[in-house]
């Protein structure tokens, strides 16, 4: 009777599941942004292509500029600064396109800074500031600023992704690390994954991982 | 019909499978019982947050293996015991489709908390069955609280619950209403309780019933708001509703099965509680 029991205590209780997400990782990444262009100079973009499956690809970029009388880019990606003003120049892989805003000045200037604001998901909270940079070696740097907070459950994490579905930033972000509280901390994404450039992830999210469920995010500008 | 009654009460469990609700408006008579060997489970990939919208999750699972007595001590009190003796909860891995990554699920197998308690009757040979219930929780589980796990298998705090019901059986009929307040500790917010019975008892060996279960927290947390595996959590509310069969195979002894369904809730697994189990009365 006991083994009766036994086998069929087991035989109710599953064992563990597979769940399966569908994420199409294809992404056109700017490497090397800038904020402003110097009138007359000329600059070469760089990008890094990642297809469906996540592997990276060497393929042709087709570039194309709102206003080619501010700046001319031509099929190389090497941008002139023709006269002051602002300018988006946009930039399409197969089925994915990116875009960076800039002004024509007097120097150029690379970004190599963004911030991004937290707001909370549905009722949740997370509030402050998030800085992401490179610092003087070269590596890329998460700074979560002194204002920042946010809800905590057993296993809050630190992610950045391109988006801000809980289960998609779970299976394909970033993870930076967890979190048991606010206030300032950094994080060095580089030591993380070497090849992550300033323009690879649009948000940092703070995830509670092991349900997968989003407390906030920032949007890097 | 009496019998009946008394059968069918005992085997209400509420949407959260850690908690019972003992008897109905009747308790057992002296030397009487009923013993059930119980079975059920939740495998929830939604949750409703604490807006009460229902968001994707992870998918999250418990298995609660569980034996539940009543025993009549006397006409008028019955001892009361809730004993999920094996409870499992799992976190499903994720696998990414298009690049094969697996990210690793988890597992926690536990003895889950425990409820005893003793049931009043306060009527005797009445149209109306009237009784009161003290129930405690015994947080003998691992959870968040006490173990810092996310998969859980009890809640980490003593809870004290007092709950009166009402019956009344009709000829082929019965119906029970209850109202309970909960008191939890370890500034988990206390709770209002509340369950709607309906029961049909005109087949030889078939017992139909309806129920209804409401949790409605006070809101007086000291807290904060925890997650885990979607049951436990502190401040949880839901409306829940459900079907149960129950057959005798023998006078004594008999096989039932049941499902409960939110209609609404926060901060609980949004997924159907189904369970099976197999009684004995005394």
């Amino acid at each position: 009777m006991k083994r009766l029991l036994y086998l069929l205590i087991l035989a109710l209780s599953s064992c563990v599941g597979t769940d399966f997400v569908d994420i199409n990782s294809e992404n056109i990444e700017l490497i090397n942004p800038i904020q402003s262009l110097a009138k007359g100079e000329n600059y070469l973009f760089e990008t890094k292509y990642t297809n469906i499956l996540g592997g990276e690809e060497n393929v042709k970029v087709y570039w194309e500029s709102t206003d080619p009388d501010i700046a001319y880019i031509d099929g190389n990606g090497v941008v002139s600064g023709i006269d002051f003003g602002e300018v988006t120049v946009a930039y399409t892989v197969k089925n994915v396109q990116g875009a960076i805003t800039f002004v024509v000045a007097q120097e150029t200037i690379q970004d190599v800074q963004k911030t991004a604001t937290f707001q909370g998901k549905g009722k949740y909270n997370a509030q402050g500031t998030a800085l992401l940079y490179k610092n003087i070696e070269n590596e890329l740097i998460l700074q979560l600023l002194n204002d920042f907070d946010t809800d905590f459950a057993l296993g809050t994490f630190v992610f950045l992704s391109n988006s801000t579905d809980g289960q998609i930033v779970k299976a394909s972000g970033l993870n930076l690390g967890e979190i048991t509280s606010g206030g300032a901390k950094s994080f060095n994404i580089t030591s993380a994954d070497a090849g992550v450039g300033i323009d690879r992830y649009q948000y940092v999210v703070i995830l509670c991982q092991p349900a997968g469920i989003t407390f906030g995010f920032g949007k890097f500008n | 019909m009496k019998n009946y009654i008394l059968y069918f009460f005992t085997m209400s469990l509420l949407l959260a499978s850690h908690f019972t609700i003992a008897g109905g408006g009747w308790p057992q008579k002296k030397g009487k019982g009923f013993f059930k060997f119980g079975q059920t489970a939740i495998i929830a990939n939604k949750y409703f947050d604490s807006e009460g919208n229902v968001i994707d999750i992870t998918t999250i699972s418990l298995y609660t293996t569980s034996l539940y007595g009543e025993y009549g001590i006397t006409d008028r009190i019955t001892a009361i015991a809730y004993v999920p003796f094996f409870v499992r909860s799992t976190l499903n891995e994720v696998q990414n489709t298009q690049t094969g990554v697996i990210l690793p699920g988890d597992e926690l197998n536990a003895f889950g908390d425990t409820d005893i308690g003793i049931k009043i009757g306060l009527t005797h040979k009445k149209p109306v069955a009237v009784s009161a219930s003290l129930i405690v929780g015994l947080p003998l589980g691992k959870s968040a609280l006490k173990d810092q796990t996310f998969l859980q298998t009890g809640d980490g705090e003593f809870n004290q619950m007092v709950m009166v019901d009402a019956g009344r059986g009709f000829n082929k009929w019965y119906m029970n209403v209850g109202v309970g307040f909960n008191n939890r500790t370890q500034g988990f917010s206390d709770e209002f309780r509340y369950t709607y019975e309906i029961g049909y008892t005109g087949y030889k060996k078939l017992i139909l019933t309806v129920k209804v279960n409401g949790v409605k927290p006070l809101n007086n947390a000291t807290a904060a708001e925890t997650i885990g595996n979607g049951v436990f959590a502190n401040k949880v509310e839901y409306l829940a509703y459900g079907p149960e069969i129950s057959y005798k195979i023998k006078n004594n002894f008999g096989v039932t099965s049941s499902a409960f369904f939110a209609v609404a809730a926060k901060r609980i697994l949004a997924s159907p509680n189904v369970g099976i189990g197999l009684f004995y009365t005394l």
